[in-house]
């Protein structure tokens, strides 16, 4: 396509953006797709996928220069020498923090869901009623039964391993089989169910192909095969990513114009029409500037960018940022609280190991708070679970010794378990970001900066995890409990949402139900930014839910002339 | 030239410390740009003095790149300023410790006394020394035939049983 007018222009590669894309170009519209970052071909773009570990010149670990440019980045569990080319450099794109808020990126054609941990569960309508029923935050403008269709449609899609519990504190979803359970997950889960009523150990998730489907051929992808380093992008296409999956698909419409390399400055707003017209963009190479319009545009650029987006999108109707009446644009952004982790050992099966890797673990949801306030806190925190059979090595000594050693390394029998906290935070207006006042990155667009910080909830919960679950730990047998507060910063949790909330009322809120800004119509947020309240589950599921959604809505009333 | 002769004078020349270890592999220099005074015959001793922490096994756990090359550039990568600085002056003290002890006369079992004593002392030589075996381990214990044969590593496992008898 050699024009700049198009029927919907999407702002953002990855997740989000991608499923936008993906029901637009179906449906016959011309769409335009705008990534800051280069381009990430399926295949073609994962330099180290194929690589084995003893190829790797420092077999994993990060130089020292790494570090030191990208001091940030490197505090990111992902952010290793297999898949460091998928971050953003600290040093090239800076930000301010008023308060330390380790912001992860990954600018490139697909995004964050390159790196993701490919963990997926639905709301449950707990969730969407927390905020009505605790006080916090507004209240949701859609609940469960708004999206639960939404919910098995981008399942099928994208293909999610996991298994039907029963729990409505956690909606089961379209499943394809999940792996085996290993023999102490499932000690610990019938252990629980035993003791705790209210209280589930459940298989993790995942959004990976364990079953082919018609569909996944179509898309070209084949069964995941456990590698368990999917970071850096999986030729099989096992596990989802917008590269594998929502990009080619798109593709083959023939409707899909994807540019590169383009920084969005601003949304563009007419006054006299009284609606977005399009988007101003800085080519990242030559930073030539160059306008783009369409009559509906989707602002998925990750949570943070596209507050920044829109409060960068100033005119004389909208001094403050594009639909910021209210002064709400950027506040209330929240998180998840990942502080909390324990540790420990079980005896109880020292005849059994396992063969394999399987790329997930199990899945504790919520147990606190769910049917009534009952803690002093609000909210509370779901977890992870995982057990593996512990190895001895023992490196004493030097020469001969030591390398007989080497090679007596054996399986103990012992297992180690351990657990981490996903906490939801409240989201506060005193958590903001705003547009630097002085700065401004290297495309002349003000930097971001972020004031974002824990509070007594998040300590309270905490203290809570700890407790309770060194109790439900020593209660299983489990031994050599510890528990550790690894003091991470906001943001490190790579789950930030908020700043462009929906809500019914146009006052407290930025979004309407469809994910419309209330006072620009045309324009649609629905990355993590939308994001009302945060809950305790991994949020792509639902952002990927909420744009196949908000995308149908835009599609008809564009069919009806609406927009 | 006798090599050895060769070497002494290549040390004499560039002031750096000589030894002649009678099991010298000598490897061809390579430029390592945060330790500019470790030149070729440095990086060899280092590599022997590796070889005596952990012997390398290249017929039955052949690797990439040997283990001298492996320590050094894991070293010159991966350290910060500070604790390259460590690492030389570490290097620097064990090498007149070797030298002073005519190391390549002495028994295995002494050289092998010699690492372990200075391990544990309190100055630079013990960071020297620690930091060869722990990169000596890494390379080790990352190499193929290790990994697949000892650690049960399976590149594309394709499944997960979780309760296998031992």
């Amino acid at each position: 396509m050699n024009t700049n007018k198009y029927d919907v222009i999407i702002v953002g590669a990855g997740m989000s953006g991608g499923w936008a894309t993906k029901e637009f170009c179906e449906q016959g519209f011309k769409t335009l797709l705008l990534e800051r970052g280069p381009n990430v071909e399926h295949l073609k773009d994962y330099p180290t996928t194929n690589m084995q570990p003893w190829e790797f010149k420092h077999r994993g670990r990060l130089t020292a220069k790494d570090i030191e440019e990208n001091p940030i980045a490197s505090r990111c569990y992902a952010f290793r020498e297999d898949a460091k080319h998928f971050f953003v450099k600290d040093k090239h794109h800076e930000y301010g923090q008023v308060k330390p808020f380790d912001w992860i990126r990954g600018y490139q054609v697909g995004g964050k869901s390159i790196m993701w941990a490919r963990q997926v569960q639905r709301w449950s309508k707990y969730d969407f009623e927390g905020p009505a029923r605790d006080g916090y935050a507004v209240e949701w403008p859609i609940n469960y039964n708004d999206l639960n269709n939404w919910y098995t449609y981008v399942e099928k899609f994208v293909g999610v391993s996991g298994n039907k519990d029963g729990l409505d504190i956690l909606p089961d979803g379209d499943f394809l089989k999940p792996w085996e359970t290993n023999i102490v997950e499932e000690y610990f889960s019938k252990f629980m169910k035993k003791h705790y009523n209210d209280r589930h150990v459940i298989y993790g998730r995942c959004a990976h192909l364990t079953e082919s489907k018609p569909i996944f051929l179509k898309q070209g992808r084949g069964l995941c095969m456990s590698r368990n380093i999917c970071q850096r992008g999986c030729p099989f296409g096992g596990y989802f990513n917008a590269n594998s999956t929502l990009i080619p698909w798109a593709m083959k419409t023939g409707n899909l114009d994807l540019k590169p390399n383009s920084v969005v400055h601003s949304v563009l707003y007419d006054e006299s029409k009284q609606k977005a017209t399009g988007v101003r963009v800085i080519d990242t190479k030559t930073k030539e500037s160059q306008d783009y319009f369409a009559k509906v545009i989707f602002v998925t650029a990750a949570t943070l960018n596209t507050n920044l987006i829109l409060l960068n999108s100033k005119s004389n109707r909208f001094p403050n940022g594009l639909g910021n009446d209210n002064g709400l644009l950027g506040k209330h952004i929240a998180f998840h609280n990942y502080r909390g982790t324990i540790s420990a050992q079980y005896e109880g099966f020292p005849s059994f190991t396992t063969k394999g890797t399987k790329p997930t673990s199990q899945y504790i949801p919520r147990f606190r708070n769910v049917y009534k306030q009952e803690t002093d806190f609000l909210r509370g925190y779901a977890a992870g679970f995982r057990a593996k059979p512990a190895r001895e090595t023992i490196r004493d000594g030097f020469g001969d010794n030591l390398k007989n050693q080497l090679l007596n390394t054996r399986e103990t029998g012992v297992w180690n378990v351990g657990s981490h906290m996903m906490g939801e935070t409240i989201p506060k207006i005193t958590n903001e970001v705003t547009l630097h006042p002085e700065k401004v990155d290297q495309w002349g667009i003000p930097q971001l900066n972020i004031d974002v910080d824990y509070d007594e909830n998040d300590e309270k919960m905490l203290k809570d995890f700890f407790e309770e679950f060194t109790e439900m730990y020593s209660k299983a047998g489990f031994i050599n409990i510890k528990t550790r507060d690894n003091h991470r910063n906001p943001g490190n949790d790579i789950h930030e949402m908020g700043g462009v909330r929906m809500g019914k009322d146009s006052k407290t809120s930025l979004l309407n139900r469809w994910n419309q800004l209330h006072n620009c119509k045309n324009v649609f947020v629905t990355d993590g930014a939308c994001m009302t309240s945060t809950s305790t589950q991994n949020p792509s599921l639902t952002v990927m839910a909420i744009s196949a959604r908000a995308a149908n809505y835009a599609i008809q009333e564009l069919k009806n002339n609406n927009l | 030239m006798n090599r050895r002769i060769a070497i002494k004078h290549i040390g004499l020349l560039t002031g750096g410390f000589v030894i002649f270890p009678y099991a010298c592999n000598v490897e061809p220099q390579i430029i390592y740009s945060n330790l500019p005074t470790i030149k070729g015959v440095q990086q060899n001793t280092i590599g022997y003095i590796c070889n005596i922490i952990l012997p390398e096994d290249v017929i039955n756990f052949p690797t990439l790149e040997s283990r001298q090359e492996f320590v050094l550039t894991m070293v010159n990568d991966c350290y910060t300023q500070s604790k390259l600085e460590k690492f030389i002056e570490g290097f620097e003290r064990t090498s007149s410790q070797i030298n002073d002890l005519k190391f390549d006369n002495l028994s295995l079992e002494e050289q092998i006394s010699f690492i372990d004593r200075q391990s544990q002392s309190n100055d630079s030589s013990s960071f020297f020394l620690t930091t060869l075996k722990k990169y000596s381990l890494l390379h080790f214990e990352s190499s193929e035939n290790y990994m697949i044969d000892y650690l049960n590593f399976e590149f594309i496992p394709g499944r997960y049983l979780g309760s296998v008898s031992i």
